[in-house]
């Protein structure tokens, strides 16, 4: 029983970090039909910035704060410099995209590793968060504990934007019609920059919540970002409740098969991801093109 | 106020307008008449920039819009009502009133939310309820309310009656004639005929991508020949 409870906050805890990575891959796929699979580089980006900023600083929550920036900036400049472009070229379906995207991901991990090298870093967990605290008969790690609030509070946070503010109404209206969006006079483009950014800033957002409990290192954007993709298939593509229940269901079930079923780790998701293709196309939270 | 001049616009290959010209005076109210596919639609997409021509010229207040992106041409105050009305599925009534409003900002003759609600009384027992919800009728008051938020200087509506009940045209003709009493010029594309002509100064009979007949109202009502070819009535 404690055994299970160990597990179980294990992949809650993995579930929110995923879930930070997901809600802006569905959030940019509803809104912009982009699949953008340089979402993990985002990821490594925060990350890497995050260490380096924690490093200058010595302050983790220095590393919280400015780290997510510049995955913001650059994914603002990939979706305003490369992607609107190609938009008005006419290459952008969805295969030209997740090509170019694909592309990205590995030249990030390269780039990173030129500069970087290929060792394994990580940021300090803050003297606050640091320990263990007893509950239920197990010794759990605060910082993890930190991890499920921030991705409860996140998923509370995003979906209060998204249901009960102007902004969040606009991002509805132009994932159900993004051409009558502009017929009201708002500049679509803009809306998607920015919605671009704070995706790629959640995702770097995530890489420093990560770096004191998982490694920083080059390649982990890529293993990540194919994760975030079965949760998104599996909670309906654009849809960003069901981003959050299906990152809880696909932590869940990866979680648990490494404990229970070790055998069965490695291809446990993806399991999840065919049989999700096969029986129920749409994802957990059926009709596409929502949002909310 | 608006004129657009030899518009010739493609869908991919297929050449849709062959050279539309038409004009919209101040205070004028404008028909735009034809049988099914004769490119109505293609006209009023093409004046917003949603499909831009490829050749020709639209002006709007003496400044040239033809290739200027739609919310910039919005933004200089034509407002869209378009044929399948536009309304989001998950957007309360409500809040499409405020982004209209909101994306309206600057314009000096920008209504409140309120004015709305005065001119269609349905719509304020509905402001919670969403997009997706709303009854056909309810959905046009509300294309028709979010477009006159900004205070348009041309009100663009592609067949507003279409689907609509008996009454709820009487209810829309009604507002449309306040509208234009108001001053306001509108671009109106309708196949109910009636309505047509009871509200318009000035009429175009489009067929196959040309203009096939332009004059006042009057003209046509008495010209059986053209109405007959073009309109079926
Ligand atoms: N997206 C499109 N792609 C290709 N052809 C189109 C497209 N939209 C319209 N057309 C064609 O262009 C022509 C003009 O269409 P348009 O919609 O402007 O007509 P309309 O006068 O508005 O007709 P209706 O009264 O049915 O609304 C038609 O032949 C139609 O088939
Ligand atoms: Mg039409």
């Amino acid at each position: 029983m404690q055994m299970f409870f160990l597990q179980f906050l294990n992949g809650l805890q993995l579930s929110m970090l995923i879930f930070l990575l997901a809600a802006g891959l569905t959030l940019i796929f509803g809104l912009m039909d982009i699949l953008n699979l340089a979402h993990g580089a985002f990821f490594t980006m925060g990350a890497y910035a995050g260490w380096l900023v924690s490093r200058m600083t010595g302050s983790y929550w220095a590393a919280l704060l400015i780290g997510p920036l510049v995955p913001f900036a650059l994914g603002a400049l990939l979706q305003s410099a490369v992607l609107q472009p190609l938009v008005k070229r006419g290459r952008s379906t969805h295969l030209d995209l997740a090509l170019l995207t694909f592309g990205l991901l590995f030249a990030t991990a390269g780039t990173v590793e030129y500069f970087f090298g290929s060792s394994f870093y990580s940021i300090p967990t803050p003297a606050i968060l640091s320990g263990r605290i007893a509950m239920l008969g197990i010794d759990y790690p605060v910082y993890r504990l930190f991890v499920i609030g921030v991705g409860l509070g996140v998923a509370l946070l995003l979906s209060l934007v998204i249901d009960r503010t102007l902004i969040g109404a606009t991002l509805r209206a132009g994932v159900d019609n993004r051409e009558m969006v502009t017929a009201l006079g708002i500049n679509i483009n803009v809306v998607f920059v920015i919605v671009f950014g704070c995706g790629a800033a959640l995702a770097g957002f995530a890489g420093v919540i990560a770096a004191p409990i998982m490694s920083v290192y080059s390649q982990m954007g890529i293993g990540i970002v194919v994760t975030t993709f079965v949760v998104v298939v599996v909670g309906g593509l654009g849809n960003l409740k069901g981003s959050f229940y299906g990152a809880l269901f696909v932590g869940m079930t990866d979680t648990m098969a490494q404990a229970y079923l070790p055998e069965a780790e490695l291809f446990a998701i993806y399991v999840l991801l065919v049989g999700m293709m096969i029986f129920r196309p749409q994802g957990l939270f059926g009709s596409t093109g929502r949002v909310a | 106020m608006l004129e657009v001049q030899d518009l010739h616009t493609f869908y991919g290959e297929s050449h849709v307008l062959q050279g539309v010209s038409l004009s919209v005076a101040p205070s004028q109210c404008v028909a735009l008449l034809g049988r099914n596919g004769a490119g109505k639609t293609t006209t009023l997409r093409s004046i917003l920039g949603l499909t831009p021509a490829r050749r020709g010229e639209v002006t709007f207040k003496g400044e040239v819009i033809t290739r200027k992106p739609t919310h910039q041409i919005v933004r200089l105050g034509v407002s869209y009502v378009p044929e399948d009305r536009g309304i989001f599925a998950t957007v309360t009534v409500e809040e499409h009133l405020a982004m209209a409003r909101g994306a309206s900002r600057g314009r000096p003759a920008r209504k409140d939310i309120g004015y709305v609600f005065e001119v269609f009384p349905r719509l304020a027992e509905r402001r919670h309820s969403l997009g997706g919800q709303l009854s056909g009728g309810e959905q046009q008051m509300l294309a028709i309310g979010r477009a006159l938020i900004a205070g348009p200087d041309l009100l663009v509506l592609d067949e507003p009656s279409e689907g609509l009940a008996p009454v709820i045209i009487e209810k829309l003709e009604e507002v449309l004639l306040a509208v234009k009493r108001m001053g306001v010029p509108i671009l109106i594309v309708e196949q109910n005929y009636h309505l047509a002509t009871r509200l318009a100064d000035y009429v175009y009979v489009l067929s196959q991508g040309s203009v096939k007949f332009a004059g006042a109202t009057e003209a046509l009502t008495r010209d059986e020949n053209i109405r007959r070819t073009y309109l079926s009535v």
